[in-house]
């Protein structure tokens, strides 16, 4: 589940606000994902890149269904939009994993 | 940070024994205490021979896996193995055991022989602490991430490249290929139909099933036995249970390969002896009566080689031909090896056999068994000098034999054969089923049939 990432007890107000966000977003009336939307800067397209080969094409089709709806100035069906408990953070492993050698890298470059 | 690619060298037999006491202070492997063995809590065995003489200590972790273990589905899953060894692994990512590997000037490299996988680490006595940690990680905490594997594969399609340039290394295959068939007939390289396939779910599977703690060692060369078990006290093992090897069969046969050029290459071999073969030294012995090649650089050496004179009175063009004796825990090999121009080829390898022929027929001189014997001591002693061959013969006399053989019982071993044991062994092994394989311009070189 998206919210509960890091296994830390949620208040229900908060988690209240996050559905009426998450339901309020364009993104999900397209059927991306939350990690489809991010911003692509060096670290997201080095984890893209690491992607297992399902995992990429799933995120491509999704793009490209997004991509076509919003040229028709379209969205899905209501019942086919991505809900916030189906929402999968599926590329944080990868970035943490890129970041963190990126870290590594510049420790040992300082000295 | 290399990969070294070696396969079985033509003096296998020589290389396996050690001088456990000190002869010259030239040497590393220098302490009255010798060769001190144990078990670790998790099982791998480890040695170690203390020295006081080089600031330099080496680390070996071998593995019992080779390409020998690989199933027919498998073929080349050592080579990736192999080439993998400074790739990310659960502890280190690949900067950071470069960096630390840089920062303490130490070396880290992969052998894969066919029978073993040897993970060495050379630096100094100071660095131990960082030094072991990181061969560690990289021999038993493989990570093998798919996106550093496809990386991999490069290095793989760039080797076996390689290889094929080279009608030597081909022929070693070649010949083991058709002398053995599986186990140890499988290539150190992979084939190019298994470019780009392997997976890292493959190679973690081969790994948890082969690097079992019974088939692993350690051994330290210049370090202490207590020092090194407490560097390895944290080191676990990736595979479980037990996994016995295939017995390597041999079956013979003959092989081809036709690729034009000027000078053909042939190898002819009849099984010879395993290394715990009681006559395995008397093998050693006949092969240098036979002659192992020149022994001064840039002659001719028909005089040091009795099939060098034979081949020399059969062809007057450049030729080399030396007597091969290839020994695994085993199995081993025993023949001879030709290169010749295309057009002398018949010749000379009728001229090689004839002389192989005359052995099992007419017996030795007592000269050349003398000859011989000093020979093999004198290389054994030579080989001895270096760390690295020290270590590495320790290293695969532990996983094979269980101990250690020191240079002392070795020269008494060859100091022992007689004449006569080397005519019986001479006799046993010649007159085996042969294989053959040959590559180069094959237009005159005859069959086996042809031969025999």
């Amino acid at each position: 589940m998206a919210v509960a990432a890091k296994n830390v007890a949620v208040p229900v107000w908060r988690m209240t606000l996050a559905k009426w966000a998450y339901n309020k977003s364009y993104f999900p009336s397209l059927g991306m994902m939350r990690d489809d939307c991010l911003y692509e800067t060096d670290v997201v397209k080095e984890a893209i890149k690491r992607l297992p080969n399902n995992v990429y094409d799933a995120r491509q089709f999704r793009m490209s269904r997004a991509i076509y709806l919003s040229c028709n100035k379209d969205t899905l069906p209501k019942d086919e939009w991505t809900k916030i408990e189906e929402d999968e953070l599926y590329l944080q492993p990868y970035i943490a994993e890129v970041e963190r050698e990126r870290d590594i890298k510049r420790e040992w470059n300082k000295q | 940070m290399s990969a070294k690619f070696t396969s079985r060298s033509v003096l296998q037999a020589f290389k396996r024994h050690v001088s456990a006491r000190a002869n010259t202070a030239r040497q590393e492997s220098t302490d009255a205490a010798g060769l001190q063995v144990s078990k670790l809590p998790n099982g791998v065995t480890v040695a170690s021979l203390d020295s006081t003489t080089s600031p330099v200590a080496r680390v070996v972790l071998v593995a019992n896996v080779g390409p020998r273990f690989e199933e027919s589905d498998q073929l080349g899953i050592t080579h990736c193995l192999r080439v993998s060894v400074d790739q990310a692994n659960k502890s280190k990512t690949a900067f950071e055991l470069t960096r630390h590997l840089t920062q303490i000037g130490a070396n880290l490299s992969c052998t894969a022989t066919r029978e073993n996988l040897m993970y060495s680490l050379d630096c100094l006595k100071d660095n131990l602490d960082i030094g072991v940690s990181c061969l560690v990680s990289a021999a038993t905490q493989q990570a093998f991430k798919p996106w550093e594997i496809q990386d991999c594969q490069q290095r793989i399609v760039f080797e076996a490249a390689v290889v094929e340039q080279q009608p030597e290394a081909r022929l070693t295959e070649m010949l083991h290929q058709v002398a053995y068939r599986d186990t140890l007939g499988r290539s150190l390289y992979a084939p190019s139909h298994m470019f780009g396939k392997y997976s890292s779910e493959m190679l973690m599977e081969y790994v948890n099933k082969n690097f079992t703690a019974e088939r692993m060692a350690v051994i330290g060369l210049g370090i202490g036995h207590k020092q090194l078990t407490r560097y390895l006290k944290t080191m676990s093992v990736p595979g479980s249970g037990s996994n016995t090897a295939k017995a390597a069969k041999y079956s013979g046969g003959e092989v081809r390969h036709e690729i034009g050029g000027d000078t053909a290459y042939a190898a002819i071999v009849t099984e010879g002896l395993g290394s715990q073969n009681k006559d395995a030294v008397a093998l050693s012995v006949l092969q240098c009566v036979m002659g192992c090649g020149p022994t001064i650089k840039w002659s001719n050496g028909s005089a040091a080689s009795k099939i060098i004179q034979a081949a020399g009175q059969a062809t007057d063009q450049p030729f080399a031909t030396s007597c091969i004796n290839t020994t695994y825990s085993d199995s081993g090999l025993f023949g001879f090896y030709a290169v010749a121009q295309a057009s002398q080829m018949g010749q000379v390898l009728k001229a090689v056999l004839s002389e192989f022929g005359s052995v099992t027929k007419n017996g030795v001189a007592d000269q050349d068994v003398q000859k011989a014997k000093m020979q093999v001591k004198a290389c054994a002693a030579m080989m001895s000098e270096n760390g690295s061959n020290v270590i590495q013969n320790i290293a695969q006399q532990l996983l094979s034999e269980g101990t250690v053989q020191s240079q002392e019982e070795f020269f008494r071993l060859v100091d022992s054969v007689s004449k006569q044991d080397v005519v019986n062994v001479a006799k046993k092994v010649i007159n085996g089923k042969p294989s053959m394989a040959a590559i180069g311009n094959l237009s005159t070189t005859p069959h086996l049939d042809e031969l025999m």
